[in-house]
């Protein structure tokens, strides 16, 4: 019997390499095919299932699938002997199908079905392991990501006025169309809620409750660009507008707070989950700036090392018994050297280091950022955010690759699982030459880069400047104080996202639960049992039971009562 | 139920139980070991300085301030280990326990015909064993 | 129960007496007619010889004897001061009907009662006053029925919230119907006439399963579960059917009399006999509920341990047959 994460791999990898020569072709050919089913007509507007395939749904799902391949092909070893592995293999194809539905749908209906699926089926991985932090964390997901169904689900009701939901056609001339700026609010707030922008970013790195393949897939290369790519679809329509000048400030503050927090984070997949964040706020942000071709190149690139990352922290924690505090690892290098090697590739390419694809994309992008008109705000943020991914990235090298070894006595780190080691070299690969070929790929012409020296240097001298900090400040003699003490507070709030998980669960639920507990003991129990059911009771038993004493007298009494009436009568008849 | 003490605790229990936290919150900044060692060393110091205290309102007072010092330390994400309670891994494998199979439906049972025979069987065995070891349980009476 | 040669004689004086003091076309036939109901129905009552049926014998003959003496007293006013004579007339038969404020009598009388006799006092007892009344219904004596109508809903209701025998839950139910029938009688005779017929039916079938399972008391009806949820189930269809509830037969009379009051204008009347309908389907449910949820061991010995074939047909042929009724009204009225 062929084991299921095999055969999941070698169908998803024959997928994609036949969706990547697809999209060369469409490259070549400028062609793109485009899809319509129509399920029925309303008002004379036609709802319709839309597929597009051009070469940018083509290349994309081809990533999509590549990743998922290696994955499921990884996850063979690391879910190994787990009692309910093949309904893990299932939500994964489940979520690589709504996936790909996603891509190919420039519908804003039929993008629903797409866009639930991914809700559904990633709120189903991450509470695949059954305990309360999972419970929690899939919640909080699920909660988030439902605030961005909602905003679609709204633009629906908006974009009915177009006459037809193909977003793809209407982006172009979206200005003309009345209630234009509120859809695309609608359609903005929906990707920042996929794409954990700052007001709903608390559920990212919650969300790494779910097994370690899962994140590698999910919230790193593809949950996670859902809200990007939605914008990249959109990007003509958000032209000059309010929700573009908002988004660009969010998602240049994600950047910069994830970017710091992870500085702060001693889980090591929620550190990856904030750089994760980081750099989706570096796609959006230049998204939000009118390069919506350089976000899908950083996309495609970021996708390709972050799940090698992932797979990277996979293979430590499958190895140090579960633990993911970065505080228990550290001299891995010497005990798992492949995978150290992978993983510092990685996260060499997340620097941006030059040559690795990393680079391509991001050393453009900050170019191009920095050579546009925009503000000090974003300016400073983008400078900052940059410096503090090499900080966060050196920081995690120092704690987890090199350094003392912390963990007890009794291990078994080993690179001897081929089955885990083998996808991470087919995404090191991707890593290594993805960038490169991408930009040659993508953009037929070069982009015209034209800025003073100090500026062409800047992203260079943040990122070394960056590094050097990183690893001096966490290099600890054994007298040394340490001076995360000193700065209680504000360690505290780096360290804990500015607090967004608590604005996000307590904070969401607080004034709701509160309300609905005053209006409980004031209302249900209170005044409205007062004046309703008991109150009412009350009053009818104790007349009830002066009605009893009347009854209780002798039969005299009630003739002379009645005879009493009768004399009142005839004096009042009289 | 922890706003409900049932038992007394002596000073000397809070003392230590501060005294453990305090070293479990410095492990969780100083996270290379020969700085925590460091800094245990001159923890224990700190709280061997008032060991001989007699005075308990002198004692209480210490108390209350360590344990406010703490609060004002605590870290932001302290270690734990993967299987404890507040663990990145507590609780991930549930295992059924086996009493679950009894309350299978017949239908349920059916599919596993030899299984549950032995099982039954099983019982049976065991249920002779105990009353062989420890006798009879004694009537229930009304 | 075979009926004795003395209880039939008995029983066909009291209807004579019913049907003399209804159509007669004199004060002193009708006073003639009640007092022979009357004196008929107290042999009927202390058919049994305990305490309790004399007690209620007695009750009973005092308090008519004052309504009649009332009667015939007024009679002789009628010459002079006819609004006189009408009010006292109205004020008497109220309390021989047993309305409230003169219902005194009724649920203590009640209580020493056999359930035979308690469908007799709480249907062909009524005939005679109640008719009476609607014959006085001049626009003089308007004023007292209303007031009898509130007080007479206000008191079934409330005054049985808190009981728990059944014959006096009965009762306080009657007192309550009273009110309706009071206010059907100011609309009109034909509304009171049905009315008061599907009161008989469903009363009667009440107090016949009752009489049928021997219980007498709410914690008998708990108690008593030997026949089943088939006998349960009659029993409460009769005693829902009884408080008005939609589709048994009791809704249609209370139907017909709302609509009509509310095309009469009588809206304060009308909310106050909704209002004392509702606690009264509430005694009827807390009679109900505990029977049909709560299974406990039988405790009382029953007697009758079957149940007759005609039974069933007959019981679900009087509570559900309304659902027919609208139809039969389209041809009566």
């Amino acid at each position: 019997m062929v084991s299921m994460y095999l055969s999941s791999m070698l169908f998803l990898l024959s997928g994609s390499l036949s969706c990547l020569v697809l999209s060369l072709l469409c490259l070549k050919s400028g062609q793109a095919w485009f899809i319509e089913w129509e399920l029925l007509s309303l008002n004379s507007s036609s709802i319709v299932m839309t597929l597009i395939l051009d070469w940018m749904s083509f290349m994309f799902l081809g990533f999509v699938m590549f990743i998922s391949s290696m994955v499921l092909y990884y996850s063979g070893e690391y879910m190994h002997g787990d009692s309910n592995m093949n309904r893990f293999m299932y939500l994964v194809l489940a979520f690589v199908m709504s996936m790909g539905f996603l891509i190919i749908s420039p519908n804003l209906i039929s993008i629903l079905l797409g866009w639930d699926g991914l809700g559904l089926v990633s709120y189903a991985l991450v509470i695949y392991y059954q305990n309360e932090k999972s419970a929690n964390a899939g919640m909080l997901t699920a909660l988030s990501n439902r605030v961005g169904d909602v905003a679609i689900l709204l633009a629906i009701s908006l974009f009915f006025s177009c006459g037809g939901w193909n977003f793809l056609f209407y982006v172009e001339n979206m200005p003309i169309i009345g209630s234009g700026g509120l859809l695309c609010g609608l359609v903005v707030l929906a990707a920042m809620t996929k794409s954990a922008q700052i007001p709903f970013s608390a559920w990212l790195p919650a969300a790494m409750a779910a097994p370690t393949p899962v994140s590698a897939l999910v919230h790193s290369s593809t949950l996670v660009t859902a809200g990007v790519y939605l914008l990249i679809r959109f990007s003509p329509a958000l032209e000059g507008r309010l929700s573009q000048t908002v988004l660009l400030l969010l998602s240049s503050l994600t950047m910069f707070m994830a970017g710091l927090g992870a500085n702060f984070e001693y889980d090591l997949k929620k550190i990856i989950a904030l750089s994760t964040l980081s750099q989706l706020g570096v796609m959006m942000s230049i998204l939000s700036l009118g390069y919506a071709d350089l976000a899908f190149f950083h996309l495609l690139a970021h996708a390709l090392f972050k799940a090698l990352l992932f797979m990277c922290a996979g293979a430590v924690i499958h190895s140090v018994k579960d633990y993911q505090d970065i505080r228990m690892m550290g001299g891995l290098v010497y005990h798992m050297p492949l995978t150290g090697m992978c993983m510092n590739l990685a996260n060499l390419a997340l620097c941006g280091t030059p040559f690795l694809a990393g680079f391509y994309s991001k050393d453009m992008i900050l170019e191009v950022a920095f050579m546009s008109p925009i503000n000090l705000v974003s300016f400073l943020l983008y400078a900052l955010a940059t410096g503090l991914t090499v900080c966060y990235t050196m920081r995690l090298v120092y704690y987890s690759l090199s350094g003392d070894f912390n963990l007890g006595n009794l291990y078994s780190i080993s690179d001897e699982g081929k089955i885990m080691t083998n996808p991470m070299m087919g995404l090191s690969v991707g890593a290594v030459f993805g960038g490169a070929t991408l930009a040659w790929l993508i953009f037929p012409c070069p982009y015209m880069i034209c800025m003073s020296p100090v500026f062409k240097m800047l992203a260079l001298i943040v990122s070394v400047i960056g590094g050097v900090l990183g690893y001096l400040l966490n290099l600890n003699a054994v007298n040394y104080n340490l001076n995360s003490l000193k700065y209680y507070n504000s360690v505290v709030f780096s360290g804990s996202m500015w607090f967004m998980p608590f604005l996000s669960t307590y904070g969401a639920s607080k004034n709701f639960l509160g309300s609905g507990e005053t209006y409980q003991s004031v209302g249900d129990m209170g005044w409205s049992e007062y004046y309703g059911g008991q109150g009412i009771y009350s009053f009818i038993m104790s007349s009830s039971k002066i009605l009893q004493v009347f009854q209780d007298n002798s039969m005299k009494i009630y003739m002379l009562s009645f005879l009493l009436w009768v004399i009142v009568l005839v004096f009042v008849v009289v | 139920m922890s706003f409900l003490q049932t038992e007394v605790i002596c000073h000397s229990r809070k003392v230590c139980s501060l005294y453990k936290r305090a070293l479990r919150n410095l492990e969780s900044w100083y996270d290379r070991r020969p700085m925590y060692r460091y800094r245990a060393v001159l923890l224990r110091a700190r709280f061997d300085e008032n060991k001989d205290v007699k005075d308990l309102r002198v004692a209480q007072q210490l108390l209350d301030d360590g344990e406010k010092e703490l609060f004002s330390l605590i870290q932001y994400q302290p270690k734990k280990f993967p299987l404890s309670p507040g663990g990145v891994a507590y609780e991930r494998e549930v295992r059924a326990p086996d009493w679950v199979l009894d309350y299978w439906h017949p239908w349920e049972k059916a599919f596993y015909p030899d299984y549950f025979a032995k099982r039954e069987q099983r019982k049976k065995e065991y249920v002779e064993w105990w009353e062989k070891t420890y006798g009879k349980p004694a009537e229930q009476g009304h | 129960m075979p009926l004795s040669s003395s209880q039939i004689l008995f029983f066909s004086t009291l209807m004579l007496g019913t049907l003399l003091s209804i159509s007669s076309s004199s004060w002193f036939g009708a006073w003639m007619g009640l007092e022979l109901n009357l004196l008929s129905f107290i042999p009927l009552i202390s058919s049994k010889n305990n305490q309790y049926s004399s007690e209620a014998a007695l009750k009973y003959f005092l308090i008519q004897a004052l309504g009649s003496s009332i009667i015939i007293m007024s009679a002789s006013f009628m010459m002079s001061s006819s609004e006189l004579a009408t009010t006292l007339f109205t004020v008497a038969l109220l309390l021989k009907a047993g309305a409230a404020p003169f219902h005194f009598w009724f649920p203590s009388v009640m209580e020493g009662l056999q359930w035979n006799q308690v469908i007799i006092l709480m249907t062909i007892q009524k005939i005679a006053p109640l008719s009476l009344l609607s014959y006085l219904l001049y626009s003089n004596t308007l004023y007292i029925v209303p007031a009898a109508i509130i007080t007479s809903a206000l008191v079934g209701a409330i005054g049985g919230i808190n009981q728990t025998f059944l014959r006096k839950i009965m009762a306080y139910s009657s007192i309550n119907h009273m009110a309706w029938m009071m206010s059907a009688i100011l609309i009109s005779e034909t509304n009171w006439l049905l009315y008061f017929s599907f009161y008989c039916l469903i009363s009667s079938s009440v107090a016949i399963l009752f009489n049928y399972q021997d219980v007498f008391h709410i914690s008998h009806i708990v108690n008593h579960t030997p026949h089943s949820s088939h006998m349960k189930i009659l029993t409460f269809t009769s005693l829902l059917s009884l408080g008005g509830l939609p589709p048994f037969t009791g809704f249609i009379p209370k139907w017909i009399i709302i609509q009509e009051m509310v095309s009469s204008h009588m809206f304060i009347t009308l909310a106050i006999l909704l209002a004392s309908a509702l606690l009264t389907l509430f005694y009827y449910l807390r009679v109900a509920m505990t029977a049909l949820t709560i299974s406990s061991p039988k405790t009382k010995w029953s007697t009758k341990s079957t149940i007759s074939s005609y039974m069933t047909p007959s019981m679900i042929y009087m509570n559900i047959f309304g659902l027919l009724a609208p139809s039969l009204f389209t041809i009566i009225l």
